[in-house]
């Protein structure tokens, strides 16, 4: 991997691409506000380290910032006003590992290259779930390091950040083709605001949610959100939520320090500890308080 | 002209060839001064107990302390003799060769990683990030042998020094 910073201007320099056997890393804290109009970009994920930025990917527009990232797709033109003072970092996959590592099913690959398409993960994804950014984060530290093997740490978490996108791209496509939808082009815009719903739901979990809200922040009416979320991902919007929160509660629980049962309740988002525990049972076989001295008794 | 497809290491140990040979080619010695966790399996598939000696074509997955999870090598093993020989495949498949032997009241270990591309920046990235991290844990493994002091760092927030 090749550390390197943004290109000065509007330069004639392939910004975004990368031809090479070498991923690149783009990195630098901004001193004025930067600019770059339509480039034609290879695979590649925006985040920003600090600050907040504007993006336009294909004309669609995207403010970034925070546990955010952007993944952009080959071939997609892309435009961006990034203001002073932000680091973004940019992370551009190489043709040769996109070639290498690409062990996806052949719908999957753009026309009649080895490279594969990420058309259905375009888009803002939420952080942060899978913690995207602090593997970004981790691999500018190593490429500045003076740690042992740098170069070799380096490579292997481009590789770890690679394969994660291919798992959750195979993951994305077994949903897209659940969806009763013949249309391509519709079952790709469809599945981005299903899952776009659903990372909302991983980062929100702990606020009371409405199903009107999904269904705006998916762009999906409501009645078809619901049915369309069960055929995707095989729950409701619903039963996600609630295995989620009590997914959430038993790590909590399970912390050196755990929080009381009526803190744990808070934090996960319900407001009656009775349905709470009720839940919690039912999934778990013991109640949360049952849970608790149970593992203060192990612990002993 | 300096030659950047490999390089050579030697330490001087106050040790053994036994022990010193441990250290390379069982998981428990490998864990005591180089990787917070080793995996060997060997060709079918079966698991290396921490105190087996690793044998040829055995695969690897190596972790270090200090970096998540995802910071995860995997390689074979190329030779072990048993006695004093160790070779293994590393950094950009590259192959790495330990030889142990005694140079009058002490043990020598030396290290030969060679292969290394030259053809553009990326072997020279490995050459200078390789050769400084094996000239660390040599010296770790010198003073984990000699006195029990393990040098690695373990503190997670920090990134940034020559023991990680």
């Amino acid at each position: 991997m090749i550390l390197k910073n943004l290109p000065q201007s509007q330069n004639k320099e392939a910004f975004l691409s990368c031809s090479t056997r070498e991923s690149l890393l783009y990195v630098e804290e901004l001193h004025q506000e930067y600019r770059f109009q339509n480039t034609t970009s290879s695979l590649c994920l925006f985040a920003l380290l600090k600050g907040a930025g504007r993006f336009s990917i294909n004309n669609k527009n995207y403010l970034l910032g925070g546990t955010n990232y952007l993944l952009v797709n080959s071939d997609s033109v892309v435009s961006m006003h990034i203001e002073a003072k932000c680091i973004p970092l940019i992370l551009v996959f190489s043709s040769q590992l996109l070639a290498e590592l690409s062990n996806v099913p052949p719908l999957l690959y753009k026309n009649s290259t080895n490279i594969p398409e990420f058309q259905l993960l375009e888009r803002l994804h939420l952080g942060p779930l899978g913690n995207m950014v602090s593997s970004l984060s981790e691999l500018f530290e190593l490429s500045t390091s003076c740690a042992s093997f740098h170069a070799l740490k380096a490579d292997l978490l481009v590789r770890s950040i690679y394969k994660s996108l291919i798992a959750k791209l195979l993951e994305a496509e077994k949903a897209v083709q659940q969806l009763p939808v013949i249309k391509r082009s519709s079952q790709i815009e469809i599945f981005k605001g299903l899952d776009f719903a659903r990372e909302w739901l991983q980062n929100n979990y702990s606020n009371p949610i409405r199903i009107e809200e999904l269904s705006r922040i998916s762009s999906i009416s409501t009645e078809h959100f619901i049915r369309l979320f069960k055929v995707a991902f095989g729950v409701s919007p619903n039963q996600y939520l609630i295995e989620l929160r009590l997914q959430k509660a038993h790590a909590l629980f399970a912390q050196p320090n755990p929080l009381s049962v009526s803190e744990v309740c808070n934090a996960v988002g319900y407001s009656s500890e009775t349905s709470f525990s009720s839940l919690f049972k039912r999934r778990f076989g013991k109640s949360p308080s049952d849970f608790v001295k149970q593992k203060i008794i192990n612990f002993r | 002209m300096q030659d950047f497809s490999k390089f050579r290491l030697r330490v001087n140990i106050k040790s053994t060839i036994k022990d010193v040979y441990r250290a390379w080619a069982t998981t428990a010695g490998l864990e005591s001064w180089f990787l917070s966790k080793a995996d060997f399996k060997s060709q079918e598939g079966t698991q290396r107990e921490p105190s087996d000696f690793i044998q040829p074509s055995d695969t690897y997955v190596w972790n270090w302390f200090g970096h998540s999870d995802d910071v995860r090598e995997k390689g074979s093993v190329i030779k072990a003799n048993g006695v004093d020989t160790f070779a293994f495949t590393f950094s950009l498949g590259c192959p790495v060769s330990i030889s142990i032997f005694r140079d009058g009241d002490e043990i020598i270990c030396e290290l030969v990683e060679s292969e290394l591309p030259t053809e553009d920046g990326k072997g020279l990235q490995h050459f200078v990030g390789d050769s400084r991290g094996w000239i660390f844990y040599l010296t770790n493994l010198k003073s984990v042998l000699e006195g029990g002091l393990d040098l690695r760092n373990k503190n997670e927030a920090l990134k940034n020094v020559i023991t990680a």
